[in-house]
């Protein structure tokens, strides 16, 4: 191990004496607190760190950011381990482990990258290709493809840190803590505005921590950093955040932030999440998303140790790492010189500055070489050598037009290239937020035109190249954006900066090599996807001109950087070929491709949050709850109640302990928790007149004191819900609805009463949670409810079917309701939910010498539908009319209207032909349908088969000693007596069709 | 959701709670306080706001006009009287007092159009109070709970994580009631208590 070799004496930012220990790909190598594991490779010489996607070329550390194409990590191990990180994103810690991804056995030498060698079989579009012929050969293809194609590898487990969201609202929030974004946040923030500054980094002040040849008003611009952080950290309204990316920028000034808050720790507190994803709502949205710089395209431009300027020049000044001992700078303008200047300073040596610009000039060339740097203008380079770094490039005078060399090559030794081809706005978030783009020529970029949100774009990805604009720009959106949301305060005036200035550019998408595109080394434009000018070149003769199509072609600008580095490139080629054979056709024309969200790759942890585990979705249940634990019983969920499904004795079945069930209510006295029904209060002189509407019978004659069962239809005449309704005085029902339908049926009456009926007297009131309620029933019910209610006479005179009395149960003011969903004797019992308990707990005890037999929803399922009784949701899907459940008794036929009774007259609604509700009985009473079964008339011998029906539910009927079950069937009642088949896999089942009732026919048991 | 069995201390009628919320206490400094309010009495008031005689009538049943401001509640004594439509208002009381209450409403809102429905165990009121309260309400509520928009004497009906919760704050602390229909309240104590983790909680009885 050789040190940090690469690490510059003095200078940098980072933390000297802060030693850190890490290891990649196992060896272990030495960092310092404030590097990334970017700088931290680089400080110890290492550039090779990743192998491409498809060709498995040796890959290096591209950039100092999140545009990294290349050097992306696998991080963790186990269930913590996380794939494709970028290196340049990764803050070094003490212990770090870190590996390099899809290369196999080892980095050095990698089996994959034969891909290299016959590179003339994965041309782009590969994989489209593989679909196309022959046929037959894409089940090996894709097992091959897949393997072969891997980047890092997921974890197998579940993911054990925590994760959480927040939301939060602002006046004004601002992405990006660059010069532009500090400056907006100050101007805002000193009105008193309610501030966000949000940043991906470690450190605020973006390129000033790189470009230290600026000054702010007389000083080093990091003083101005460091005053302005300082003031506003000082603001009680500002929230500065740190490793904090803006993912997503939404509609309505809706973004999504995800902040790692542990990532960098290590070993991470327990109480705190280790990401956490904002949802803020800004009032105005200052981007000040800063610029990616461009790669040069030229012949074999992918080589490890091959960089763009600007990250060199961020290792150089922030890192205090130099990226080589002989370094060639090639550009297209001026900015490269800063950084050969920054590294000739630092003693760095410099190969070569090779200038595309004929004649470059302005200070900075005047510098370069008044430092004695060899510039070599109108200079491309042809070749690069260096099997794992780049060791020697070839130069070449190019042509006139740049579009070709000219002379004899020239080489030059060195171990590191800094290559500039100018810079692209970040027009991320902006195009997210509906901006509309415009093609620029000063920055030959897409930059923000038309915003469509409350939103500003300032710096350099609003295409600002110079400071001293940032630094304005971000002033004046800062005040403006304060203002527009109601703060008062003084424009800050712009500091006087000091930085060189900048001349032209020469853009020359291809950098032309010794030999035509494609023929002598690969011209990289995507270097994650390994897309090259000759595959966009490609792309183009085969049709696939469109940038979307491009993209999906050669993958271009796809993968973890979404062609951050790339996407400029690509499309400003696809522009000179369609140039050359459409005129009027150039870049812009082209267009680009859309930016989603995230930002950069998210944890998909992040998004769940705490919505895991007993958090995905709350459990509800009712005031005997408890009781029916400590019995043993088992639940079964509907929608997000827990409900007592059946309560086993030991060593019983469910069908064993249903059977139990349902025979103790039909002979002596069953106990149900029903506590889950819907329930409604319904209030005011118009009551009857607005159940009158909502159901599908008659309410306005109905007698305080006496229920009835409604139907509820939609506006479409099909059954939305049902229930049991009492009129508990002149002006007062109780509505029931069912379990599921509760909170939906709430919601329905309001729309009607709001926005149809606003005229009627009447309030809607939820009370499903005020009200416990244990539901007995068979004939000894009477004798029990009689210990435990002295004041109501429970006689049938007195108290008939359907009606309903106040009283007191087990010395608890309640609300009983003789109603019957088992066909038996029953009385259904209400009481606030704090009794519950106590009143279930009274009714056992008295009810033990009766066997009371508390059965659960399975029980109570057969026990309706022995009687034919429906439930919403089983016998109906929202198809079902009440005809077609043999209902029309409850149809009135007098009524003026009711929601649904126009549809009920369609003709498709009384057509002969729809399916409506039948019972089945098998031939086999021991045989029990499935559920969902379909029926058909003849069975053939393999499907399809003309289907006729499908059962709804089905049962063991013990009170009938045989299988019953219900089903809905094309023509209905009138195939009773037809035998239909149910065929299913490897048997058939035939059944007869009766009427959907099977147990106490007459309906006499219900009095007990 | 793992059930802690704590059963209904002696004497009182059990809320839904009572298995749920562990022992009773946590660190001093903590920046959540958790409690529940039991059994605490709950009207609805229906009434048309623009009925003078529904108004002045509740205002004399009540000792304080129903507030007419959305999303706001009034106060007298310890009773709360929260907005929760433009003809809806939930009657927050001491515990017992909702019967006396109840006929009080009746008897001055006699001949108006108006409605009362107790529904005093239809919810529970969980109590958040602590620096962090705050914070913790924002991890499940996109409401807006900054000072300056949402302070003492203010309400809102909306979702707290995945719960129905109608919600007031009652002091600059901030500390506020969460009413939660009675079969949520277990998830969101178990909620709260998980979004409370990084700022420590204490639960108080």
């Amino acid at each position: 191990m050789s040190g940090q070799n690469h690490r510059l004496a003095n200078s940098g930012s980072i933390d000297r004496s802060a030693p850190l220990k890490f290891q990649f790909d196992g060896q272990q190598y030495e960092g310092y607190k404030g590097d990334t594991l970017a700088s931290a490779l680089l400080a110890n010489g290492v550039h090779l760190v990743g192998r491409s996607f498809k060709y498995h070329r040796p890959r290096g550390i591209m950039s100092a950011g999140s545009e990294e194409p290349n050097a992306l990590i696998q991080l963790g191990d186990g269930n913590r381990t996380d794939p494709n990180l970028r290196a340049t994103r990764i803050e070094l810690r003490d212990g770090l482990v870190a590996a390099s991804q899809n290369r196999w056995p080892c980095l050095k030498f990698d089996v994959g990258s034969v891909n290299n060698l016959l590179h003339r079989f994965f041309p782009a579009g590969f994989y489209y290709k593989t679909f196309m012929w022959p046929a037959s050969w894409w089940l090996k293809y894709e097992h091959w493809i897949r393997r072969a194609a891997g980047l890092g590898k997921a974890p197998q487990g579940r993911d054990p840190d925590r994760y959480e969201k927040t939301h939060r609202h602002c006046d004004v929030l601002i992405v990006g803590g660059g010069p532009a974004g500090l400056a907006a946040a100050l101007a805002a923030g000193r009105t008193g505005a309610r501030v966000i500054l949000v940043d991906e980094g470690t450190l605020l002040g973006g390129s000033l921590w790189s470009d230290l040849d600026c000054t702010i008003d007389g000083a080093p611009g990091l003083d101005w950093v460091r005053a302005t952080v300082a003031e506003l950290q000082a603001m009680p309204e500002v929230t500065l955040l740190i490793r904090t990316t803006a993912t997503g920028y939404y509609d309505h000034n809706y973004l999504t932030l995800l902040e790692r808050i542990t990532d960098h720790l290590g070993t991470a507190p327990d109480h705190l999440p280790r990401q956490r994803l904002w949802k803020i709502r800004a009032k105005r949205v200052v981007l000040a998303a800063g610029a990616i710089e461009r790669p040069l395209v030229f012949a074999n431009n992918d080589r490890p140790g091959i960089m763009l300027a600007s990250a060199a020049r961020t290792y150089m000044n922030r890192f205090a790492v130099t990226p080589g001992r002989r370094v060639l700078v090639l550009t297209n303008n001026d900015d490269a010189y800063r950084t050969a200047l920054a590294m000739h300073a630092q003693g760095v040596r410099i190969a070569g500055l090779v200038d595309l610009r004929a004649q470059p000039k302005g200070p900075l060339v005047a510098a370069a070489a008044a430092a004695g740097i060899a510039v070599h203008p109108g200079q491309a380079v042809v070749a690069t050598r260096g099997a794992l770094r780049v060791s020697s490039v070839e130069i070449m005078k190019l042509t006139a037009d740049g579009a070709g060399v000219t002379g004899s090559a020239r080489k030059i030794e060195c171990d590191a290239v800094a290559m500039s081809g100018g810079w692209t706005p970040t027009v991320h978030m902006f195009s997210q937020s509906g901006g509309k783009l415009r093609w620029s020529e000063d920055v030959s970029a897409f930059v923000p035109d038309l915003s469509v949100q409350a939103e500003t774009s300032v710096g350099s990805c609003n295409g600002a190249v110079s400071l001293v604009k940032c630094l304005k720009q971000g002033l004046k959106a800062g005040i403006e954006a304060a203002r527009a949301t109601g703060y008062k305060g003084r424009v800050t005036a712009a500091p006087n900066v000091g930085e060189p200035p900048q001349s032209d550019r020469r853009d020359l998408w291809v950098v032309p090599g010794k030999k035509p595109l494609g023929h002598a080394g690969k011209h990289f434009v995507d270097f994650q996807n390994d897309v090259t000018a000759a595959d966009v070149h490609l792309a183009a003769r085969e049709g696939y001109q469109s940038i979307e199509h491009l993209k999906r072609y050669t993958t271009m600008g796809m993968g973890t950087d979404q062609g951050k580095t790339s996407n400029i490139n690509a499309l400003a080629i696809m522009g000179e070929v369609l140039g050359a054979n459409v005129p009027g056709a150039d870049v812009s024309r082209v267009g680009h491709t859309t930016f989603r969200p995230p930002y950069t790759p998210a944890t998909i942890g992040a998004y769940a949050g705490r919505n895991i585990g007993a958090f995905f979705d709350p459990v509800r249940t009712t005031a005997m709850d408890f009781w029916h634990r400590e019995a043993g019983a088992k639940f079964e969920h509907v929608g997000q109640w827990m409900r007592a499904w059946y309560y086993p004795k030991p060593g019983e079945s469910l069908r064993q302990a249903v059977d139990r069930e349902v025979k103790a209510a039909r002979d002596g006295v069953g106990i149900l928790d029903a506590t889950t029904l819907g329930k409604i209060d319904i209030q005011g002189p118009d009551a009857a007149e607005f159940l009158n509407r909502v159901y599908t019978n008659v309410w306005l004659k109905l007698a305080p004191g006496r229920a009835r069962y409604g139907l509820m239809l939609k506006e479409d005449g099909m059954v939305m819900d049902d229930g049991v309704t009492a009129r508990l005085s002149e002006n007062r029902f109780h509505m029931t609805t069912t379990t599921g339908g509760a909170a939906g049926v709430l919601d329905w009456l309001e729309e009607w009463r709001q926005t149809e009926w606003p005229d009627l007297k009447v309030y809607i009131t939820s009370v499903t949670e005020q009200w416990a309620v244990a539901s007995i029933c068979g004939p000894d019910c009477r004798t029990l409810l009689a210990e435990l209610c002295p004041d109501i006479d429970l006689a049938n005179d007195a108290f008939p079917f359907m009606s309903v009395r106040e009283g007191t149960v087990a010395g608890i003011a309640a609300r009983v309701f003789r109603i019957s969903f088992t066909g038996e004797l029953s009385f259904e019992i209400n009481v606030p939910r704090r009794h519950g308990l106590a009143l279930w707990q009274a009714m056992m005890e008295a009810g033990e010498k009766y066997d009371i037999c508390p059965y659960g929803t399975e029980a109570m399922h057969v026990l309706r539908a022995e009687k034919g009784f429906i439930i919403v949701g089983q016998e109906t899907d929202g198809t079902v009319t009440p005809s077609d459940l043999c209902m029309d008794w409850i149809v009135s036929k007098t009524k003026v209207d009711f929601v649904g009774k126009r549809a009920l007259a369609r003709r498709d609604i009384v057509s002969a032909d729809r399916k409506r509700l039948v019972g089945l009985l098998t031939e086999d009473p021991n045989e029990v349908l499935p559920e969902g079964a379909q029926i058909v008339e003849a069975v053939q011998p393999e499907p399809p088969m003309a289907m006729i029906g499908h059962v709804t539910s089905s049962y063991y009927s013990p009170s009938c000693g045989r299988s019953i079950a219900m089903a809905l069937v094309k023509g209905g009642p009138t195939r009773i007596g037809e035998t239909l088949s149910i065929p299913l896999a490897g048997k058939t089942i035939r059944a007869v069709v009766t009427e959907p009732r099977f147990f106490d026919l007459d309906g006499e048991r219900a009095n007990g | 959701m793992v059930e802690k069995v704590g059963p209904t201390p002696p004497g009182l009628d059990p809320t839904p709670l009572d298995r749920v919320i562990g022992p009773i206490g946590g660190p001093a400094e903590a920046g959540v306080v958790l409690s529940e309010r039991r059994h605490w009495g709950k009207l609805v008031l229906r009434g048309e706001p623009d009925d003078k005689k529904f108004i002045t009538g509740a205002t004399k049943a009540l000792g304080v006009a129903p507030p007419s401001k959305p999303n706001t509640a009034a106060t007298i004594q310890s009773t709360a009287i929260i907005w929760t439509a433009p003809n809806e208002w939930l009657v927050v009381s001491e515990p017992g007092t909702e019967a006396a209450l109840e006929s009080a409403l009746e008897s001055a809102l006699a001949g108006t159009h108006h409605a009362i429905t107790n529904v005093s165990d239809h919810s529970t009121i969980i109590r958040l109070s602590g620096t962090a309260a705050r914070a913790v309400l924002a991890k499940g509520c996109a409401i807006d709970l900054h000072p300056r928009v949402f302070g003492v004497g203010q309400s809102a009906q909306t979702n707290l994580a995945k719960a129905q919760v109608i919600f007031r704050q009652f002091d600059e602390m901030p500390s506020y009631d969460i009413l939660v229909r009675a079969s949520f309240a277990p998830y969101l104590w178990a909620w709260l208590t998980d979004a409370g983790l990084e700022f420590g909680v204490r639960v108080e009885g």
